[in-house]
């Protein structure tokens, strides 16, 4: 048991892609505030780190396990954690660390599982909702009397279903905003009142600030944008319209753009603020912090739109922003990982004797990963979706499948694995937006890259995609 | 038993109390009277190495394995060298008979006591054993929190010794890595605790959650429809 045990803080900014940050060298000044964090020392910022999946089950499940989609299986219609590995908070609780999490995203739940370890567990729920303003219950009230008054009783029973939802899981999804600011002072509280109780502390946070629909707060609406555009003037219904009913334009796209960039800013604001919180209280230099994403979004790159669609870089290239505390700083910190490397780290870090999974490693120990992975099958949702929205729309398979890549660290070759053995090179360092595959043919260096000891992997993951059944009515 | 106080013992008081009870076992029953049980997994790892510590390096009783036939390739190899590595009296025991007409992992309860529970009676009765020791633990599960560390079984008649009911999860990691304990590969595949392949799985299918499931699965579709995912 090593004498001195950190505190830990995992924020994970749901739906945050690393290429939308100004401190991963975005046009934009997003997250202006965090830069300055990197070039003060305080977070340190990894260049390369992947998911493994391009959207939330899967990939806060390879955050828990250290393990990829297709060792904890949390894919194609399993949600829920398996049983039988060890979840990072249960190792820590085991550990000795008092376990607390923040959840605003309904999927990192309870009933998947996610709550196993935590000594206290708050998600989407009343709790974290902010009170109800006198004006809105007088509008919901006359609302009730309008139905009552025309005798619409079917209807009204339908909305006060849907309001009761509503309060029990919140509605994070239209304004996250509320949501983040208590968790973030809720994290505050936990960590001030717990600071002398001689006991580490572990606090998991997930925020989704940056997750569909981009609502960003008055404090910097119309930095970005024209002020005025909301995103339910641009997509009215749900991102699916792109897909079967009306395309989303380029000038439409530009504007969701700024949207989802203004709520970063937000993002990047309340951070800088936590940070400066714990500064003050004396609880930052005890404290591992590490801040990263799930996934990222498309926001019209490659014709796409939200996630869940391919293993494209502005879905899977996540920021990892990183605060050691200065007994635990490492001498070099690799600027090549995945998510699953945050459960080898955290063993790392508290001198765990838990076996980490091959899949992880740590990077405070100088053991380098050598290649990264990313898997998604589960294109069914979105089928299912696009069918639910326009039952006549006809699955174009080419432009939506299941996918995975492989991305060799010392020559940075990401190869997208597609279904009919169809393969896609490209070349991250000179295409980092994966623009021109290179052509096979002529690519000594994928003759070269087959031959390696990644080559078996490729070739499994080609078998893997190729196998992966696709079931409508699933 | 103050259970609570053993649970939260130091690592090396565990240890001791552990060895203490397998000198006793042995010193009462004699070494041809007694045997321990290795499955490849952690747990009876530890329990192996404790009786080595017991006696100078070396396991002076039977080892038995049971072979139910459908465990990892991982564990069997990793038996196999520890038993040459560790110089083990192993004896393995297997229900050949059951093996014939058995459909493995259909019916759980039976297959599990065709090929585990009958061929550990067989063991215990062919060695004549009077005291079998097993690498049980109270964190282990629930249905584990009421055993004792010496518990009297019948058919045949024998005393189950558990001499590591008091060491937690955590505390079989620490003894791993404190005596650089080789371990089966599969805790670095995710597993956390290991049987037959057909039935041990990361993930819970087959567990006991297994009637909820239709269940859990139609609120989380409900969930991502609300997520909008689909």
């Amino acid at each position: 048991m090593p004498t001195r045990l950190p505190n830990i803080i995992l924020i994970v900014l749901d739906t945050a892609r690393a290429k939308s940050f100004s401190c991963y060298g975005y046009h934009r000044s997003t997250t202006l505030h965090l830069s300055r964090l990197v070039e003060e020392g305080v977070l340190h910022s990894v260049k390369w780190c992947f998911s493994t999946a391009p959207w939330t089950l899967p990939s806060h499940a390879s955050i828990w396990s250290g393990l990829y989609p297709h060792d904890h299986g949390v894919v194609r219609g399993n949600f829920v954690l398996p049983e039988n590995v060890l979840m990072l908070p249960e190792l820590l609780k085991m550990s000795g660390y008092h376990t607390y999490g923040f959840s605003a995203n309904f999927l990192v739940s309870r009933q998947f599982g996610f709550a196993r370890g935590f000594d206290k567990w708050w998600e989407v729920s009343r709790e974290l909702l902010p009170e109800p303003k006198c004006e809105v219950l007088c509008s919901r009230l006359s609302e009730v009397a309008y139905y009552l008054r025309n005798r619409r009783f079917k209807e009204l029973s339908h909305k006060v279903v849907n309001y009761v939802w509503r309060r029990i899981y919140g509605d994070v999804i239209k304004d996250a905003t509320p949501f983040t600011g208590r968790i973030l002072d809720r994290t505050l509280r936990i960590l001030t009142e717990k600071k002398d109780s001689g006991q580490p502390v572990f606090v998991f946070v997930n925020l989704m600030q940056a997750h569909e629909r981009y609502n960003p707060p008055s404090q910097v609406r119309g930095i970005f944008s024209d002020g005025r555009t909301k995103y339910e003037d641009i997509v009215p219904i749900s991102g699916f319209t792109h897909y079967v009913k009306k395309p989303i334009s380029s000038v439409e796209f530009q504007a969701l753009t700024a949207l989802y960039d203004e709520e970063l800013l937000y993002l990047d604001l309340k951070l800088n603020s936590f940070i400066i919180h714990l500064k003050k209280r004396g609880i930052l230099n005890d404290t591992l912090i590490i801040i990263t994403s799930d996934h990222g979004e498309l926001i019209g790159e490659h014709d796409h739109y939200e996630h869940l669609f391919s293993v494209y870089n502005e879905l899977i290239h996540v920021p990892l922003l990183v605060h050691f505390p200065k007994w635990i700083m490492p001498t070099s910190i690799p600027e090549f990982v995945q998510l699953t490397d945050i459960y080898a780290t955290i063993l790392n870090v508290i001198e765990s004797p838990l076996p980490a999974p091959h899949s992880s490693y740590s990077f405070v120990c100088g053991n380098q990963r050598s290649y990264a992975i990313s898997e998604f099958t589960d294109i069914n949702l979105r089928l299912m979706g696009c069918k639910r929205y326009n039952p006549e729309w006809e699955w174009d398979r080419t432009s939506l499948n299941n996918e995975a890549c492989l991305i060799n660290r010392d020559t940075m070759t990401k190869t997208i694995v597609k279904p009919g053995n169809k393969l896609l090179v490209y070349n991250l360092n000179e295409d980092y937006f994966e623009q021109e595959p290179l052509h096979l043919d002529c690519s000594n260096d994928l003759k070269e890259y087959f031959r390696s000891s990644e080559g078996e992997l490729l070739r499994w993951l080609i078998s893997y995609i190729e196998s992966v059944e696709v079931n409508l009515l699933d | 038993m103050d259970k609570e106080r053993l649970l939260n013992w130091t690592l090396e008081q565990k240890e001791q109390e552990s060895i203490r009870l397998i000198k006793e076992t042995i010193d009462k029953f004699g070494l041809d009277k007694v045997a321990t049980t290795f499955t490849g997994g952690k747990d009876s790892l530890t329990l192996l190495h404790l009786i080595k510590q017991a006696y100078e390096g070396r396991v002076p009783v039977p080892v038995i394995q049971i072979d139910t036939s459908a465990k990892f390739k991982e564990i069997y190899d990793f038996v196999t060298r520890i038993a040459k590595e560790w110089d083990l009296d192993l004896r393995v025991f297997r229900n050949d008979e059951a093996l014939k007409t058995i459909k493995i992992a259909e019916d759980h309860v039976d297959c599990c006591y065709q090929l585990k529970t009958v061929p550990l009676q067989n063991a215990v009765r062919e060695l004549g054993l009077a005291a079998l020791f097993t690498a049980v633990r109270w964190d282990e599960q629930e249905a584990r929190q009421g055993e004792q560390y010496q518990s009297p079984r019948q058919n045949p008649d024998h005393l189950r010794v558990q001499p590591i009911l008091h060491f937690r999860e955590i505390d079989i990691w620490r003894y791993i890595r404190k005596y650089n304990l080789p371990f089966c590969e599969l805790y670095r595949r995710g597993y956390r605790s290991l049987g037959c392949e057909p039935c041990t799985v990361r993930g819970g299918a087959g567990g006991p959650e297994r009637a909820g499931r239709a269940q859990d699965k139609e609120r989380a579709m409900q969930r991502l429809r609300e997520m909008g995912y689909f």
